[in-house]
């Protein structure tokens, strides 16, 4: 399970991608994916497709890791492109029946609707296999000081979201754990119907959340006997370095806007 | 039924830059009916080994043989279920796999999955739950209002309930207190004496493999370093010193006897009843030295 998983994942190479500040992978993503809605014709989703193979290159990380991330959602994108093809209503229709129409215009936009997917999946995948979780609610924590002003629990909310993240990968530990053990026991987790398929989760998630509480009273107990008083004014063990790379790289995305908006229709 | 691994390998993680190869080219053969013990010290591939015999996790190499059902690279899982039910597995911390509003619902679990009826499950719940030590007056208890040794009694009632030939103990008594891990290693003792379970014990006390295994297998770094009987085993001091391995407290004793007084006793002593009897024979022996001389 934990090795189908691959969002949520840090691979620990080290590359240029590696290298840059969490700030400016998150900043790059965001604008990665508010350029790829500009977007809207081949073209500029070539552009946008190289824009991603040129980060996984840099990365140093195969391509499966990446086509592993997209699998489990593979067929509900086919279905939302197919959805697409067959409702966009277009001017060279091939085929009508009703409100079903499949049309020059709509296989495209399908195509389109489908990459849209994949490419963001993929840049999404490229930033957190190449940011360690902590590194990245860093970053979030830097971008929401601002709102300190308003009265936010900035700090607060950044460990909450650091203890969050910590956790993710133990939570799976566990939840693998549980489940080999139900399996030893004869559980067969993809068996029968759907409702049987839900109520096969009641062994795996009892004993998860189980689990969970006693670990979140345990860390709180632990917090408190080292007299940890709220996050407010705390120095950082590892600072955020901004770099000339950093600067270049979201340097470089303000071109490809640039590129995209004079090649879109 | 026998128990073999042929040239098995074992990789966490393959194809990232964290993999790890957990089992590397093992070799061994477990014999049915007997009481075999797994030691090593942490990190060694004992809880990985284990794994392989019920096929929680398939080889990445090599073939794993349990009677005559074999597991390669590309067994399918769904010829799994039926060994599953052979092989018993009670893994490290057990009580983690509760989840039943009830004990007697925790342990028909098992049974039911098996197609066992629900009145059928429930006598087998009541009779696991009595070679655990808990009465029937447990069956409609919750099992989280349990102490952790309760909660971990019931749950190895629950992998009993599956009647296994072979029954897989990942250390099983790990933090529980003395008479808790007493009691438990005599059930075990049991089920392999009188019902003829084969069973297969991960443990880091030297007292409990002593006492109980015909067998051990000792590894290090993901292959088996030395498979022989308990004395064997303890005799060897390299094998001891490579492995942060010590001897079992009565074999410590007697060595030290030996270093200190140079008495030498004629046997090592595995148990403390051993011990006695091993001391008495060397008294015996001098005094009849003596008179002689
Ligand atoms: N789920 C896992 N993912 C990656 N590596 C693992 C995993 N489980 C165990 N390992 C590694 O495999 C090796 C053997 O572990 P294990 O079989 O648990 O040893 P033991 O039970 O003897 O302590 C260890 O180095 C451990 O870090
Ligand atoms: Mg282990």
């Amino acid at each position: 399970m934990k090795d189908k998983m691959i969002i949520g994942r840090y691979l620990p190479y080290d590359s240029y991608i590696h290298r840059l500040d969490p700030r400016a992978k998150l900043l790059a993503t965001i604008f990665y994916i508010v350029i790829i809605f500009f977007a809207n014709n081949l073209t500029t989703y070539f552009v946008m497709a190289l824009i991603v193979l040129l980060g996984i290159h840099l990365s140093n990380i195969p391509v499966d890791q990446f086509i592993r991330g997209v699998k489990p959602m593979f067929w509900l994108f086919v279905f939302t492109s197919v959805l697409q093809m067959i409702f966009t209503p277009g001017i060279t229709t091939y085929f009508e029946f009703g409100i079903i129409s499949i049309s020059k215009e709509g296989i495209t936009n399908g195509i389109l609707v489908f990459l849209r997917f994949v490419l963001i999946i993929f840049m999404s995948i490229l930033m957190t296999l190449t940011t360690e979780a902590l590194r990245l609610t860093d970053a979030i924590e830097y971008f929401l000081t601002p709102f300190k002003k308003m009265g936010l629990p900035v700090a607060d909310l950044a460990l909450m979201l650091s203890i969050g993240m910590r956790f993710v990968p133990t939570l799976m530990d566990e939840a693998e754990k549980i489940m080999d053990a139900q399996r030893a026991r004869g559980m067969d987790f993809n068996d029968g119907t759907v409702t049987e398929k839900i109520q096969n989760l009641v062994p795996l998630l009892v004993p998860l959340f189980n689990r969970s509480f006693d670990r979140a009273i345990e860390l709180a107990t632990a917090m408190e006997a080292r007299d940890y008083q709220g996050g407010d004014g705390r120095s950082k063990y590892r600072e955020l370095k901004w770099s000339i790379h950093d600067t270049f790289v979201l340097g470089s995305f303000a071109i490809f806007f640039v590129i995209v908006l004079n090649l879109r229709r | 039924m026998d128990i073999q691994f042929k040239n098995v390998s074992y990789t966490y993680e393959a194809g990232t830059p964290i993999q790890h190869t957990a089992l590397n080219n093992l070799n061994l053969t477990i014999k049915p009916h007997k009481f075999t013990a797994i030691i090593g010290k942490t990190g060694s591939g004992k809880s990985t080994l284990v794994q392989h015999l019920n096929a929680l996790l398939k080889p990445t190499e090599g073939v794993v043989r349990i009677g005559n059902r074999s597991i390669t690279p590309t067994t399918g899982n769904t010829q799994l279920k039926a060994l599953r039910k052979m092989v018993g597995t009670v893994f490290q911390f057990p009580e983690a796999q509760l989840f039943g509003q009830t004990i007697a619902e925790d342990i028909m679990f098992g049974p039911k999955n098996y197609g066992v009826k629900p009145d059928e499950a429930l006598a087998i719940a009541e009779r696991t739950l009595k070679m655990v030590g808990l009465d029937a007056s447990y069956l409609e208890r919750s099992p989280f209002d349990l102490s952790g040794g309760q909660q971990r009694r019931v749950a190895i009632a629950g992998v009993l309930a599956l009647e296994p030939e072979i029954l897989v103990l990942d250390e099983p008594t790990a933090g529980l207190d003395p008479k808790g891990q007493h009691e438990l290693m005599q059930l075990f003792s049991r089920l392999n004496t009188e019902m003829g379970t084969t069973i297969i014990l991960v443990t880091h006390q030297m007292e409990q493999v002593a006492e109980y295994a015909d067998d051990v297998i000792v590894m290090e770094e993901g292959t088996v370093a030395k498979q022989a009987s308990p004395r064997e085993i303890f005799s060897d001091s390299d094998i001891l010193a490579n492995n942060y391995l010590n001897v079992p407290r009565t074999v410590a004793f007697s060595n030290e006897l030996a270093k200190a007084y140079g008495w030498n006793l004629s046997d090592m002593p595995l148990t403390t009843d051993d011990l006695a009897v091993d001391l008495m024979r060397y008294f015996k022996a001098k005094k009849e030295a003596r008179y002689e001389g």
